[in-house]
């Protein structure tokens, strides 16, 4: 079986935002929300160690992902590869995996009212092609691959020392990994340091699950919703075994 | 099990697997997706060549009925190798921009005033014939102007050349690249074209002198780069801005900007003085090496630190990597080089140090031009009319060694203004934004008050466009084609084409049609002897063994290339004697140095810095901040300050402020980056970004323009071209200009409090000034 990873290289990333619009490109992600970003810091630090770093970011398809657990109708989960996806049908919007998210990976589409984010370009992956932001990657500076096998290219850079963004109070098991030899991820991991998972209370549940779900029952379709909702159910378990 | 697959992900995938103009019919099964359609959906993959900027990849565009859906790098083609920048990308936004000239219009109010009115195309271009007509009849043909850029630019020179106006000219000249093909003519006898034939990815050491290399996104190049860098390559950074190159970089080199020919006159000394040369090309293949040697002695990189404001034993370090490296030093020629005014002796200098380290032809330096194996057919056309007058900009006279192909912009800005030598009467713009480009936009807009007719050919409005007398609207370039784009200097030759990825979308029309039908109207048909310039292409083809069905379907076609010289193989280099000119005699018969001399810069003064710019990876000169993909991504520049000098002056991070030149000329509130990665002499504002458009567009709200700034500026008396980084400005905060009370030193040798300005009395605690010591110039670790 494999598990997909990626990792940055930051020695070799030189911030020129390809990905980002490549990314948009690909899945109509409206401005200005994003699947994947490139943040610039400010260059620092005391001459003549001065550094100018970017944080390069995406869905870190985390092992224990805050996401899952909090999606209150199963939309979002983590397919045997390790991608976690959103399957859209299910989706409700109602934005508690947004606020569950340690990396700020989420969004939700205004148009379509579904949660959107980067699912390592399943569709592409499956059709032997990279994910777009790493075909697009003019320094290669994305490496995607399959850490379970220990020949690969993800691998090998894990093993020669590329990290996660962990800190003590969150790991979560995030499959996003940096490679820098000029400790350079240092300054990333202070400035965008994962945020503690902000999980569903029962107040949240009721604001933001239940009491949409009565006023579509007052809407006179709320069997056929649930109907539909089962089935798709199924289907959406179904699909994800190879 | 079923594997699922979405057709929108589908079309985007099959082209990268195989490339080409293939079509296929998919219909979503995915129910992630969220639109289901009954009827299948055709689909195209279409190459072509990007125009985001000149670097021209190859692009693969991704067409779902009809409809640009994608476009991504085209793994066939050499230069780009299957990827794109953040622009290239974004041409899918460029297509359907709402901001985009969307039919030809005609101007019903004072100029100026914003009021057109629709028209037909034809009606729009039996005016523009007209109007040019009239001009020609009253004051000559030599009274039309032009200013082109751009691949379809071309069609325009050709027309005006037809026409037999030798007043044509383009901004790659002047205010970008002039100056070093100059300099690199002069030493070489040949230029290092577009794009530079730069081995960039075997190089061992990299010399970056004020090279934007990562923030100028040149495909082909940021490829070879950051592999060099993975091979090893150390990166010596010459900027006084922390840019990414010296992000990258073993050594930064904050430079006192205007001092690079020190440096590297000094370096020269250095190597000369360790003999760390290539005895045997110096020897064999320049002439002039003792009259070199006479004349660097006294230019030590003590001399240089004292000018520079580099150390001297960072000088020498650096000289030492090159000499140890040599010949896989890749010393960048630059391409923007508009800087001083005395530019071409920079270049030549950069030449000279690449000439001595023998980096031609070899692994890790320039590559060779190779001998393309194809001739194309030429059209059957009479040859243009030599022009009556002379040119107005002086380009061959004035300036002796001013391309004339090219021209030189500011001076037929500063003719139509003054309208000497001899009237220009009118103008036409052709995809240029002259008042982003040209120094003193004050002078190009008065200008404009003195034209019978000012006529703009582009894809989207710039700020110019809101005083043209007739608006004619050009495709973009995923709706055209455009000639034949040919290289030769890269590690394999190439042939690319540009052809429309989809019908268009708007009641435009392609550059080479506008100029095809302005010529007919303007007698000159015998020039135009066809139709579609699809049959242009193909009739150039015929006869050259390759196939235009090939390249239609593949977008390029590569040809091997013989980059490197054989060892011990010599080269004959195009000057006259077929050596390289270290001593130029050529330089000394016009009355110039014949070995470059350092020209001393004036020093800002008190509360004053350097106006220095540059690009930003994701925008192109002026012709990108409409586009929203990219907009976003970088909406407006901020000014680049030393924190050190930020701090004295009381700024805080992203505060606005205004900023003013040394004539008065004041932005609106920029804000503001501090950073110890930028001089303290000095501030950057990156390019390309808002004017003073009024009305027309809805993303320029502020006036942020650096070449708003750029109100003076020199010009080299060789080349003609610009020298603009020789404003100074201050910064103003309520109405009260702001000074440091701070003295700081770069290298980190001295930080001073200037007496007479009262100081806080933890000053140095604050400001974190660096203790006095030399060796920490040099940036280790990377």
């Amino acid at each position: 079986m494999s598990k997909y990873a990626m990792v940055i290289d930051m020695d070799r990333c030189i911030a020129c935002h390809a990905c980002e619009v490549a990314c948009r490109s690909h899945y109509d992600v409206p401005v200005p929300y994003y699947r994947n970003w490139v943040h610039d810091l400010r260059p620092e630090g005391v001459y003549p160690d001065i550094k100018k770093v970017s944080y390069v970011g995406l869905c870190n398809h985390c092992d224990d992902a805050p996401c899952v657990k909090a999606c209150p109708t199963g939309a979002t989960y983590k397919r045997k590869d390790g991608v976690v996806v959103v399957d859209k049908d299910l989706c409700i919007g109602c934005g508690l995996c947004i606020e569950a998210c340690p990396y700020g990976a989420r969004y939700i589409d205004p148009v379509k009212e579904k949660v959107d984010k980067c699912d390592f370009c399943i569709d592409r992956v499956e059709q032997g092609v990279e994910p777009a932001c790493v075909a697009t990657c003019i320094a290669s500076a994305r490496i995607f691959g399959d850490i379970d096998d220990p020949n690969s290219k993800v691998s090998q850079l894990i093993a020669n020392g590329a990290q996660p963004n962990v800190s003590s109070k969150v790991n979560v098991g995030p499959n996003i990994y940096y490679l820098d030899s000029h400790n350079h991820f240092p300054v990333v991991q202070a400035a965008f340091p994962p945020k503690v998972p902000n999980m569903p209370t029962p107040q949240k549940m009721w604001t933001k699950v239940l009491r949409p779900l009565f006023w579509l029952a007052i809407g006179g379709s709320f069997l056929g919703q649930l109907a539909a909702f089962s089935t798709q159910l199924f289907k959406g378990e179904s699909d994800i075994k190879e | 099990m079923e594997k699922k697959i979405s057709r929108r992900s589908f079309l985007k995938i099959s082209g990268t697997v195989g490339t080409g103009a293939a079509v296929g019919l998919s219909t979503s099964t995915s129910k992630t997706k969220a639109a289901v359609r009954t009827e299948p959906k055709r689909i195209e993959r279409i190459p072509s060549v990007c125009e985001q900027c000149f670097w021209r990849c190859g692009i693969i565009a991704t067409v779902e009925d009809g409809k640009l859906v994608n476009i991504e790098g085209n793994p066939l083609h050499p230069n780009n190798r299957g990827k794109i920048c953040a622009r290239g990308n974004a041409g899918v936004a460029l297509v359907y921009e709402k901001d985009r000239l969307k039919g030809p219009m005609i101007r019903v109010g004072e100029r100026g005033s914003g009021k057109w009115r629709e028209v037909s195309w034809n009606e729009a271009l039996d005016y523009t014939a007209e109007k040019l007509l009239a001009v020609t009849k009253k004051y000559g043909v030599e009274a039309n102007g032009l200013f082109a850029h751009g691949a379809s630019g071309y069609f325009a020179t050709d027309l005006y050349s037809f026409l037999g106006s030798p007043n044509s000219a383009a901004p790659s000249f002047a205010q970008c690249k002039g100056s070093r093909d100059v300099g690199y003519e002069l030493t070489y006898g040949e230029n290092m074209g577009s794009p530079e034939r730069l081995d960039l990815a075997n190089a061992k050491v990299i010399t970056l002198i004020g090279s934007a290399l990562g923030e100028n996104i040149h495909t082909g190049q940021i490829i070879d780069f950051t592999d060099g860098l993975a091979n090893g390559a150390k990166v010596i950074a010459v900027d006084p801005r922390f840019s990414t190159a010296a992000s990258k970089a073993k050594w930064w080199l904050p430079i006192k900007p205007g001092t690079d020919t020190a440096l590297v006159l000094a370096w020269i000394n250095e190597i000369i003085n360790k003999k760390g040369y290539d005895e045997t090309f110096v020897r064999n293949s320049t002439t002039g090496f003792s009259e070199l040697t006479d004349h660097v002695k006294e230019f030590t990189p003590e001399w240089a630190e004292k000018i520079t404001e580099i150390p001297a034993n960072v000088i020498r370090e650096t000289a030492k990597a090159m000499m140890d490296a040599k010949p896989a030093v890749l010393v960048h020629p630059g391409r923007h080089v508009a800087w001083y005014g005395n530019d071409v002796q920079r270049a030549r200098a950069v030449a000279i140090l690449s000439a001595i380290l023998g980096i031609w032809g070899q692994k890790g330096g320039y590559f060779l031009k190779s001998e393309f194996p194809a001739s194309y057919n030429a059209l059957d056309i009479p040859a243009a009319p030599i022009p009556k007058r002379q040119r107005v900009d002086g380009a061959g006279y004035r300036f002796p060694l001013a391309s004339t192909e090219e021209g030189l912009t500011q001076e037929l800005v500063k003719a139509t203004l003054s309208q000497k030598p001899y009237p220009i009467k009118s103008w036409m713009v052709f995809g240029q934004n002259i008042f982003n480009s040209i120094p003193a936009k004050r002078d190009t807009r008065k200008a404009i008050d003195n034209l019978d007719f000012y006529v703009v050919v582009d894809v989207r409005p710039t700020e110019p466009t809101w005083y043209a007398d007739v608006i004619l609207p050009e495709d973009t370039y995923l709706e055209r084609y455009d000639t034949l784009m040919t290289v030769t200097g890269w590690y394999k030759q190439y042939v690319s084409l540009r052809q429309p990825v989809i019908k268009r979308v708007h009641n435009t029309k392609p550059g080479w049609w506008i100029a095809k039908e302005l010529g007919k109207r303007l007698g000159l048909s015998a020039y135009y002897p066809y139709n579609d310039y699809e049959d242009v292409i193909k009739y150039q083809l015929k006869d050259s063994g390759i196939s235009f069905t090939k390249l239609k379907r593949d977008g390029v076609i590569t040809f091997p290339a013989k980059p490197f010289l054989e060892p011990g193989e010599s080269y004959q280099f195009k000057t006259s004697d077929k050596k390289v000119h270290l001593y130029s005699k050529e330089l000394k018969d016009l009355g110039f140095d014949p070995i470059p001399v350092y020209e001393p810069v004036n020093d800002p003064g008190k509360g004053y810095f350097r106006l220095v710019y540059g690009l930003m990876p994701v925008h192109s000169h002026g012709k990108t901040e409409s586009n929203p993909w990219l907009n976003t991504l970088i909406s407006e520049p901020h000014l680049w300050i030393n924190e050190i000098i930020g701090k004295s002056m009381g700024l805080k991070n992203d505060e606005e402020v205004i900023v003013e030149n040394q004539d008065g000329i004041r932005s609106d509130k920029i804000k503001i980056l501090m950073t110890p990665g930028m001089r303290h002499d000095a501030v950057f504002l990156p390019h390309g970004f808002g004017g003073n458009d009024r009305g027309l567009l809805d993303y320029t709200k502020r006036n942020i323009s650096d070449n708003n700034l750029i109100s003076k500026y020199t010009v080299d008396p060789i080349s003609g071209g610009t020298g603009l980084r020789v404003n100074f400005v201050r910064l103003i905060k309520d109405e009260q200009p702001l000074s440091p009370t701070v003295e700081v030193s770069m290298t980190g040798v001295s930080a001073k409090k200037i007496s007479g300005v009262k100081q806080e009395e933890d000053q140095n605690k604050t400001f974190n000034i660096q203790p006095k010591k030399k060796a920490s110039a040099i940036k280790e670790g990377c």
